[in-house]
């Protein structure tokens, strides 16, 4: 089973859109749909505004909270009510047997969604696609394709969003470490075949990379860093390797995963980052792999108007030609008709 | 006990988290309370240092908030704290669903209760979401045992009732003879036998009714609801129950609270009835169209109607009484028309709670015969008792310009007569300004002393339960909701200062809606009575000593009113010759049915 993942880089960045195109590309394929957090709805949470809906052809897979898919314009099949939690009930895996609207509000943790998998890969289904929420990622580095949605709702400053999807391009460009995900579950260094422990529960301050500086053997190629860290600590880090320069042969830091490299700070601090990094001879390599498959902007935004929030756009054009311009992978503007090929 | 780390994530607002932490400190849980300058990092770090149960966040909303918090939740969840730590959001604009849409374990909101919270950290089980109202139905009238405080008004009421009653017992008219026929029908098991009776009832009907329950030739704007929209009803009950219990009552003895239904169509009564239920609305009171005074007979089946005013017949009763929460009281106004004996009669096949039938204000300002509506009205107080369903008394006259020592003493000789067969009377006052009250400046002052003076006066004459309406801040509404909804909270206030048991409300938008009313306007009284009965409690307003120079007047002149009744030969007469209010007061004995009783 192939799994796909919608990130938004913010609200309102298109992540329903994405996907209502998503489903549209892939009929007669056997998938099954589930999301992060809560999509689909008539109305937004926040700004009030009207929102795209989602809707299901007969056949699709839906994993969704009780209370939605009790709540939804279709009919369907409960396939397995399952012990997954949200706060708007336990998650229910139905088939839909006749098409309709259905709100998205599925596992919403890491060990949740890896959960929800291992049942739906059980179902025989080709693709899983997982809607994103908000701005939220971190558990969106278990899937094996990501497509990024970027829009006015995060910046009204093309040229920025431009920017931040150059440095998530490069972010995900980065190797595979080629490390079984269970072989490490603390920070370690690796000296020869040796692995050595570091008791560091996170890696995010002054005082813990003061620890895992004085922990560091004399001998260590790679630094394995398998849990949160900030990009203030792994900077401090790098800063501390380069300084040592060729005495310390540490050439590579291992991280879980691009989605952790990206949730440690903002991505315009990234890109500082990787470019401190580009000089130094240490490399950042993943112990999750998920690809870039494509990025999707939209030029609609919320915008305020007398306390309240209407629509406001981007130049739509100006916004497609920048993005194209800087990336290698595809864009589509979420608001033409575009279909992914998978 | 649980470990329990508490997170202001908001540089300014955080009473309420702080509120929650002293709560959760009372019930002996260990809580660690964080600044509110700290970075999301390191808050990770500290959720991550220890091993907290529960993390709970509180945080304002804003355009831009959704993205920290949605980032904060990652952080944690990348972090492994969410493995061994809940993490819960409290704000004000927090809803389950937006709670979903961050990432959170559980949201809690503005209608969150305390109780609700701990029982969450505690892993209990709460009656909330989806489990109905969680309320037993009220007996408005158990308390009371209609002793008279008042000798020489008992008398007056006494002599008056047993007058009446005698001389009704040879008399009988068409709408008594179909409600008997009407409960044979409903008995009978024979199809031969239902037919035959059938034909007895339409002999009495007129033919406008015949028509539609034998060729479906209806009145125009009526026609029989739809199998679908039935079913599309029957769904949308099924998954739409009142969820988070809302109870309008801040303290135990605050008066219940009911709304009129009335829209024409069942459907759409029902669809607004549910919504007032999640706000947590007592009771409905039922209101026909007014064309069905006029007619004698009923239109049977499950019926909507294009103008206001919804249709009388045991399927839309039932249909109302089965869409309900169990909890909910349903009255159905009968006393106005030809079809009161028959209207109770149906109401109390179909489980409604209570019924409406005023002699008095049913013949002045409603249209109907006083001879007719006497015969029909005892008859219909009878089969009230013994269907057990309490009887509410509108005094809805003063509306039309009746002084109200007229109105109120209509109302209590309603009692007597209820009293007398074996029913439950509930006088219903108005808390109005009407137009005798603007006319000679009674309210000038103040709106509380006349009020006042009406419940002080009744309360001094007869131990009964006290209904103010109908609705209570009649004719002090403007256009203006807010000003609307204002005005039923004052009254509302003023209701529960003087420990009446149950007010009705109309919506904000009831005098100046040019059509049907729309729900949000009945959601603005509900919400505007339920802070009224919290910003009142168990205080009460403190009338000028006006209101006991009203409540000596109205006492006087009540038993003025029904000495002048008490003359006359029988209540029929009494009104016919206005002495409970006459043309000067605005007031005209009603013609439908005269000449009818046998």
């Amino acid at each position: 089973m192939k799994s796909v993942g919608i990130i938004g880089t913010a609200k309102n960045t298109g992540k329903t859109t994405t996907l209502s195109a998503l489903l549209r590309s892939l009929k007669n394929r056997k998938i099954a749909v589930t999301g992060i957090g809560y999509d689909g709805e008539e109305i937004d949470n926040i700004t009030m505004l009207p929102k795209p809906r989602l809707y299901f052809e007969k056949g699709i897979i839906v994993a969704t909270a009780a209370k939605c898919i009790l709540n939804a314009e279709v009919d369907y099949k409960i396939l397995k009510k399952t012990s997954i939690p949200t706060p708007l009930g336990n998650v229910f895996l139905v088939e839909i047997t006749k098409p309709g609207l259905v709100v998205i509000a599925g596992p919403n943790r890491v060990s949740h969604l890896k959960e929800l998998m291992k049942l739906i890969a059980g179902l025989g289904i080709d693709l899983l696609l997982v809607d994103g929420s908000l701005n939220r990622i971190s558990p969106m580095y278990l899937l094996d394709e990501l497509i990024f949605t970027t829009g006015g709702s995060k910046n009204t400053d093309i040229k920025i969003l431009t920017d931040e999807m150059v440095t998530v391009e490069k972010i995900f460009s980065l190797p595979s470490a080629a490390i079984s995900p269970d072989s490490v579950s603390s920070i370690s260094f690796v000296s020869g075949s040796d692995f050595i422990p570091c008791d560091l529960a996170t890696f995010i301050d002054d005082d813990d990379l003061g620890i895992l500086k004085k922990c560091i053997p004399d001998r260590c190629e790679k630094i394995i860093i398998p849990l949160f860290f900030s990009e203030y600590a792994l900077t401090g880090l790098v800063q501390f390797l380069k300084s040592r320069g060729s005495s310390v042969a540490v050439n590579e830091i291992v991280l879980l995963s691009p989605v952790h490299l990206l949730l440690s700070s903002d991505f315009l601090r990234l890109d500082s980052l990787l470019r401190l990094l580009s000089n130094s001879g240490i490399k950042f390599s993943y112990v999750f792999t998920p690809r870039l498959k494509a990025i999707t902007i939209n030029p609609f935004f919320p915008k305020l108007y007398n306390y309240h929030f209407v629509a406001g756009y981007l130049d739509k054009d100006e916004f497609l030609k920048s993005m194209k311009g800087k990336l290698s992978i595809d864009v589509f503007n979420v608001k033409e008709r575009f279909d992914f090929d998978f | 006990m649980k470990k329990i780390l508490c997170v202001p994530f908001d540089p300014v607002h955080d009473v309420g988290i702080k509120i929650i932490k002293a709560e959760l400190d009372k019930y002996g849980h260990d809580t660690k309370l964080l600044s509110p300058d700290l970075t999301p990092e390191a808050i990770v770090k500290i959720a991550a240092s220890d091993k907290f149960d529960f993390i709970l966040v509180s945080r304002t909303l804003g355009y831009g908030v959704a993205e920290l918090l949605a980032r904060f939740v990652d952080l944690l969840d990348a972090a492994g704290v969410r493995e061994t730590s809940k993490i819960v959001i409290g704000g004000k604009p927090i809803t389950p669903e937006l709670a979903a849409e961050l990432g959170f374990d559980k949201g809690f909101g503005a209608n969150s209760s305390m109780e609700e919270i701990v029982a969450y950290i505690e892993g209990r089980e709460i009656t909330l979401s989806g489990q109905g109202l969680n309320r037993t139905k009220k007996d408005i009238a158990s308390k009371y045992d209609y002793s008279f405080n008042n000798l020489e008004i008992e008398a007056l009421l006494g002599s008056i009732a047993d007058k009446l009653i005698d001389w009704a017992k040879t008399k009988s008219s068409p709408g008594i003879q179909r409600a008997v026929i009407r409960e044979k029908i409903f008995n009978a098991t024979d199809q031969t036998e239902k037919d035959s009776l059938l034909k007895e009832y339409y002999a009495l009907c007129d033919t406008e009714i015949i028509n539609a329950n034998t060729r479906g030739k209806f009145i125009k704007g009526v026609r029989k609801v739809t199998g679908k929209e039935l079913e599309n009803l029957a769904n949308f009950i099924k998954h739409r129950k009142p969820v988070d219990p809302v109870k309008i009552q801040h303290a135990d003895n605050h008066p219940l609270v009911f709304k009129f239904l009335g829209s024409g169509c069942p459907i759409m009564d029902i669809t607004h009835a549910k919504v007032c239920e999640r706000y947590g609305i007592d009771g409905f009171l039922v209101i026909n169209p007014s064309w069905e005074a006029r007619f004698e007979g009923l239109i049977e089946g499950c019926l909507t109607h294009e103008n206001d005013g919804t249709i009388t017949s045991f399927d839309n009763i039932k249909l109302l009484r089965d869409s309900l929460d169990s909890s909910t009281l349903l009255t159905v106004r009968a006393h106005r028309g030809l079809n009161t004996p028959e209207t109770i009669l149906l109401a109390g096949l179909a489980g409604a709670d209570l019924a409406k039938i005023n002699l008095v204000y049913g013949s002045l300002g409603a249209g109907t015969d006083p001879v007719r509506l006497a015969v029909d009205g005892l008859y219909a107080i009878q089969l009230a008792a013994r269907f057990n369903m309490p009887f509410d008394i509108p005094g809805n006259d003063e509306l039309s310009g009746v002084p109200a020592w007229k109105s109120l003493a209509g109302l209590l000789i309603n009692v007597m007569i209820g009293k007398k067969l074996g029913a439950k009377p509930i006088l219903k006052p108005l808390f109005c300004y009407g137009p005798h009250i603007v006319i000679n400046g009674l309210m000038k002052q103040n709106y509380i002393d006349y009020n006042t003076a009406k419940i002080l006066a009744l309360r001094s004459i007869v131990n009964s339960p006290i209904w103010p309406g109908e609705p209570i801040a009649f004719m002090t509404q403007s256009e203006e909701r807010v000003q609307s909804a204002n005005a039923n909270s004052y009254h509302a206030a003023l209701a529960a200062g003087l420990g009446v048991d149950v007010i009705t409300v109309a919506s904000t938008d009831e005098a100046y809606s040019r059509g049907p009313i729309c729900v949000t306007s009945r959601i603005d009284t509900i919400r505007a009575i339920t802070d009224a009965y919290k910003f009142v409690g168990n205080a009460s307003f403190k009338p000028t000593p006006r209101a006991e120079e009203f409540t000596k007047m109205l006492i006087d002149k009540i038993t003025e009113v029904l000495t002048a009744v008490e003359a006359r030969d029988n209540l029929p007469g009494a009104i016919y010759d206005g002495l409970l209010g006459n043309q000067e007061d605005g007031a005209y004995p009603g013609t439908f049915g005269a000449g009818t009783v046998n």
